[in-house]
């Protein structure tokens, strides 16, 4: 019983750094891996536990309000003296006092989140996660399917998805533009849902000299996938391929000649 | 669904301008294709992302 009482105060202690790390780690992903454990990242969970529970103290004692580290301090090691005097004092005053340690816990359990979320928000919002990478989440499919807002473009540019799979004695190639996706607890691409799908089969791969045959209604290996999303299950693509597309106002930016479609070198008036 | 989004969805569906955005994508080059409201817009990859530039004028 002592072990077990000990117990709770100790995840009660610890339980706003679990939840700081769940508001950083997860904040205001698209998708993100599941909530792992507290003891998952224990250092993480006993530094800003600390500094929470440090902040609420410094708090408190504006308030006249002191902690009796006397009591806490054998709670927390399982000393509850002779006779567990200690532990019948307390369950004696908890009544009296039950409302007090309620609204403590509760508060610093919901500060700690808040501060997790807004931290979160603040390393993504400057970038920071992108270029410092003790900062960077480990989340890297949200770095690869939810790419950040191009500053020179103004625009946050689409997912174009390669994939090969295989199926029956041929292996496919897929192509679509990312819709949505959906991760394991572990953080892994469980499944990707890609619109204005099309596939074609690995083998009719364009031969080395063979020239590129870009217009895809054209070319003849590829069709079109009936349906508003394909769903492509990661444990049955071998290779991936990702591309960022860009649409941008064609009056607002200039294209240098040769990397432009339209351009014609034959023409006298471009 | 955003508006860049809307707008790439529009031109696919259109089957003339869908050919030259997959031109744009197996090419690394820039293609000026018309949307569903007729403006006008460029698609390209990162790859040619280079070779746009914001007009100084």
């Amino acid at each position: 019983v002592n072990l077990a009482f000990s117990a709770i105060v100790l995840a009660l202690l610890l339980l706003p750094g679990g939840l700081f790390r769940y508001g950083y780690l997860r904040g205001f992903f698209r998708r993100a891996p599941a909530a792992s454990s507290l003891t998952d990242d224990l250092t993480w969970v006993l530094l800003t536990a600390t500094f929470v529970h440090a902040l609420a103290i410094g708090i408190l004692g504006l308030f006249g309000k002191i902690v009796d580290y006397q009591v806490v301090l054998p709670l927390l090691i399982g000393q509850f003296g002779k006779d567990q005097v200690l532990l019948t004092n307390l369950l004696d005053r908890l009544p009296k006092v039950q409302g007090e340690y309620a609204a403590y816990f509760t508060a610093t359990a919901f500060i700690a989140f808040v501060f997790g979320m807004i931290l979160h928000s603040f390393v993504r919002r400057l970038g920071l996660d992108r270029n410092i990478a003790f900062l960077r989440f480990p989340n890297d499919w949200h770095y690869a399917l939810d790419p950040h807002p191009n500053k020179q473009f103004g625009v946050t540019p689409e997912v174009y998805f390669s994939a090969v799979i295989d199926q029956k004695n041929d292996a496919y190639l897929y192509r679509g533009i990312v819709a949505d996706w959906v991760l394991d607890r572990f953080g892994g691409l469980e499944r990707v849902e890609l619109k204005n799908a099309y596939r074609r089969k690995l083998a009719e791969d364009r031969k080395g000299d063979e020239p590129p045959q870009p217009q895809i209604e054209a070319d003849q290996r590829y069709y079109a996938i009936v349906g508003e999303r394909l769903i492509l299950r990661m444990s049955e693509m071998r290779t991936i391929n990702i591309q960022y597309v860009f649409t941008v106002p064609a009056d607002q930016f200039d294209v240098d000649n040769q990397f432009d479609l339209a351009f014609d070198p034959q023409d006298p008036n471009p | 669904m955003s508006l860049i989004d809307k707008t790439l969805e529009g031109i696919l569906g259109k089957s003339s301008e869908a050919r030259k955005v997959q031109e744009a994508l197996v090419s690394g080059r820039v293609a000026r294709v018309t949307a569903p409201d007729q403006k006008q817009y460029l698609v390209f990859t990162g790859e040619a992302a280079a070779h746009v530039k914001k007009k100084t004028s």
